[in-house]
């Protein structure tokens, strides 16, 4: 395939090529032609001469008998000279004597001043030759012949040698096309390869081609096997590169898998742990509420209120196992992502918790809050722990309100649920999140630690975070953001 | 581009003073007869070879036998001049014994009762005879003006020319205007 390249450094050497014989080839014709042009002017002014001599020779004895008619006669001879254009013959003190004039030609032209001595003189007039010869005869001018000619022959001549030049000139172009394209191969076929292998390097980013190397030693030769150097380096380090990075890869691997292997194996074992202590619970709970309701009659009120405590510690244990399954599944189950609506979630959760408890006086504000990317189940569950935490720490307070909005930071969408209940204190705000960590008694507010650790979770999951404000009986505040591309529009900003 | 007219006859001045010094009679405004005739006598010698020295004289002499109907053209015309060294004399001769010494006789018409006799004598003589007498040539005579529409031309004999040991250049009958006693012999075409 013909390339650009391929075409621009080959023709350019043909161009050059070309420029350089085709000028040689005009200056040699130059000069040529001028040699030419002066030796056959030479040439033709001797020829001219001798016709001019012989003419005047021939016609002494007619000059000196006063016989123009033999003059004339002699010089009609020159009719068969197709270059004279006319000639005469004067008396030696200028008279006309006879005359030739071919076709009616008759421009008068200066005639060449004969100096002192000479027999003969010519002059070039545009396109004629005109030439003065004195006739000598016994040491006397007896009279002068004038010859004018037209340089017919010349122009003649002149024409077939530009005709020959540029028939020349044309095989002289073909030849040096020829040869460099014979020999020009030698320059610009390895310029072309190594443009080639450059432009493939380039484009395919691929360092194993090589060019062609070149046995020649000489600049070209040295730049395809230093380009092929460079790129065995390139190459090499490249492999390194990739060597140390696939090392790399395979190690995070390995590592990954081993982290997967022993999370799952904990969650299994924190599944199996959950599942198996749920056994043991359920039966106290089955066989207290046999007792409750089989033996109620039979026991005192002591022992039934002993075996009440018994089997809401036992509920505890079964909401704490749930609760632990629930934290577990955050952590371990697929995420998936669409646009969750956690104002319509809030709504629900509020109405729910509401009709849980329909004599509390709270008061719900919740605001329009945009949409955000993540899994519905995790934000709805961490919805839920954020509200029934709210609920939950302003059920000492006769009326209560609840709200959940979102502000702006930086461009960045901060969501919040803040309360006007318990509060907590701000010193031990760190300890908030943390599984089984609680800041109330359970006499105080039921539960066990695990929600705020559960929304901790889901948030992180969905590469936030969340943080409390608070102080005591003056309410508390959570925040919580999302990682960047969770938030749709985030990333318009 | 060429020069103008003026310039030229300047220049064909200029050309005639170099090299034309001495203007003979033949190129004056309007020569007359006997002055074209010296002139061609003079020129007469210089187409014709003597094979032998004509005597033992020093000059070249052209003589005039008979009435000299030249006056003074004839010195003048080759007053200074000089043949093959020698000096051109002109020699008015009153009869046959002093031609002994001429390369070139002119024959009077004054002579022409007598011309037989002179023809036979100069037969012996290395001697181009001329003459304007009538029928010169046919009776003998090697070259004969006649006078053609005002214009002084001449036939020639080439046979007595012949017999008399001369030579003469073809350029001489190339303008003659009758050659006779020769094979070359015939009228040029006017």
């Amino acid at each position: 395939m013909r390339t650009p390249a391929h075409n621009s450094i080959s023709r350019k050497l043909t161009w050059m090529n070309m420029l350089v014989s085709g000028t040689a080839l005009l200056l040699a014709c130059g000069a040529f032609f001028a040699y030419d042009q002066l030796t056959f002017r030479q040439n033709l002014a001797r020829s001219l001469s001798a016709q001019a001599q012989i003419v005047g020779t021939n016609s002494i004895s007619a000059l000196l008998f006063n016989d123009p008619q033999a003059a004339t006669n002699t010089l009609s001879a020159l009719s068969s000279s197709t270059n004279i254009v006319s000639a005469e013959i004067l008396t030696p003190d200028g008279k006309p004597f006879a005359k030739f004039v071919r076709d009616g030609d008759e421009d008068i032209l200066a005639l060449p001043a004969l100096q002192p001595g000479q027999s003969e003189a010519y002059l070039f007039q545009g396109h004629h030759l005109v030439l003065v010869h004195a006739i000598q005869f016994h040491g006397k001018t007896v009279g002068f012949v004038h010859i004018r000619s037209d340089l017919r022959d010349i122009d003649q001549r002149l024409k077939r040698y530009a005709a020959i030049a540029f028939a020349v000139l044309l095989l002289c172009l073909a030849a040096a096309r020829l040869v460099s394209w014979v020999f020009g191969k030698t320059v610009s076929t390895p310029i072309v390869r190594l443009a080639g292998v450059a432009r493939t390097v380039s484009n395919e980013r691929d360092y194993s081609v090589r060019a062609e190397p070149s046995y020649e030693r000489d600049e070209l030769g040295l730049l395809v096997n230093s380009f092929n150097d460079m790129l065995a380096e390139i190459q090499r380090r490249d492999q390194e590169l990739q060597q140390a990075h696939d090392q790399l890869e395979r190690r995070v691997a390995e590592r990954t898998r081993e982290l997967v292997a022993s999370n799952r194996e904990l969650e299994a074992f924190s599944y199996s742990v959950s599942h198996d202590l749920r056994g043991p619970v359920d039966a106290l709970d089955g066989y207290t509420y046999v007792l409750l309701k089989e033996y109620a009659g039979k026991l005192d009120s002591k022992v039934l209120d002993l075996v009440e405590r018994i089997r809401n510690s036992g509920r505890r244990m079964t909401q704490l196992i749930d609760d632990l399954l629930t934290l577990s599944r955050v952590t371990s189950s697929a995420m998936e992502r669409e646009p969750v609506d956690l104002t319509a979630i809030a709504h629900s959760i509020a109405d729910e918790l509401s009709r849980g408890e329909p004599e509390r006086q709270v008061q719900f504000v919740i605001a329009n809050v945009q949409k955000v990317e993540g899994d519905p189940r995790l934000l709805t569950l961490a919805m839920e722990n954020l509200l029934r935490n709210a609920w939950k720490y302003t059920s000492h307070h006769p009326t209560a309100r609840i709200e959940f909005g979102s502000q702006r930071k930086n461009g960045e969408l901060i969501c919040f649920v803040r309360d006007d209940g318990a509060g907590f204190d701000p010193r031990s705000a760190d300890r908030l999140f943390q599984p089984f960590q609680r800041l109330h008694s359970v006499e105080e507010f039921a539960g066990n630690g695990v929600g705020l650790a559960t929304v901790q979770r889901v948030i992180r999951r969905h590469g936030g975070d969340v943080w409390a404000v608070g102080e005591v009986n003056k309410g508390a505040t959570f925040y919580f953001r999302f990682g960047k591309g969770n938030v749709p529009g985030d990333e318009a900003n | 581009m060429a020069r103008s007219r003026p310039v030229l006859r300047i220049c064909g001045l200029l050309l005639c003073a170099f090299v034309v010094p001495q203007p003979s009679a033949a190129q004056l405004a309007h020569p007359t007869e006997s002055q074209v005739k010296a002139v061609y006598l003079y020129n007469f010698a210089k187409f014709v070879r003597w094979q032998r020295n004509a005597g033992s004289a020093n000059t070249f002499n052209i003589c005039v036998l008979g009435q000299n109907p030249f006056g003074s053209n004839l010195d003048l015309t080759v007053a200074g001049e000089s043949l093959g060294g020698k000096a051109i004399a002109p020699k008015n001769i009153a009869n046959m014994r002093a031609a002994e010494d001429c390369r070139i006789l002119f024959i009077s018409s004054s002579e022409e009762g007598r011309l037989k006799e002179i023809l036979r004598e100069a037969r012996h003589l290395n001697t181009l005879t001329v003459s304007d007498i009538p029928r010169f040539a046919q009776r003998g005579g090697m070259i004969e003006f006649v006078t053609q529409e005002s214009r002084v031309r001449f036939e020639v004999n080439v046979e007595p020319i012949e017999k008399a040991g001369l030579t003469v250049s073809s350029e001489l009958l190339k303008v003659a205007i009758k050659v006779m006693g020769s094979e070359r012999a015939g009228r040029r075409d006017q």
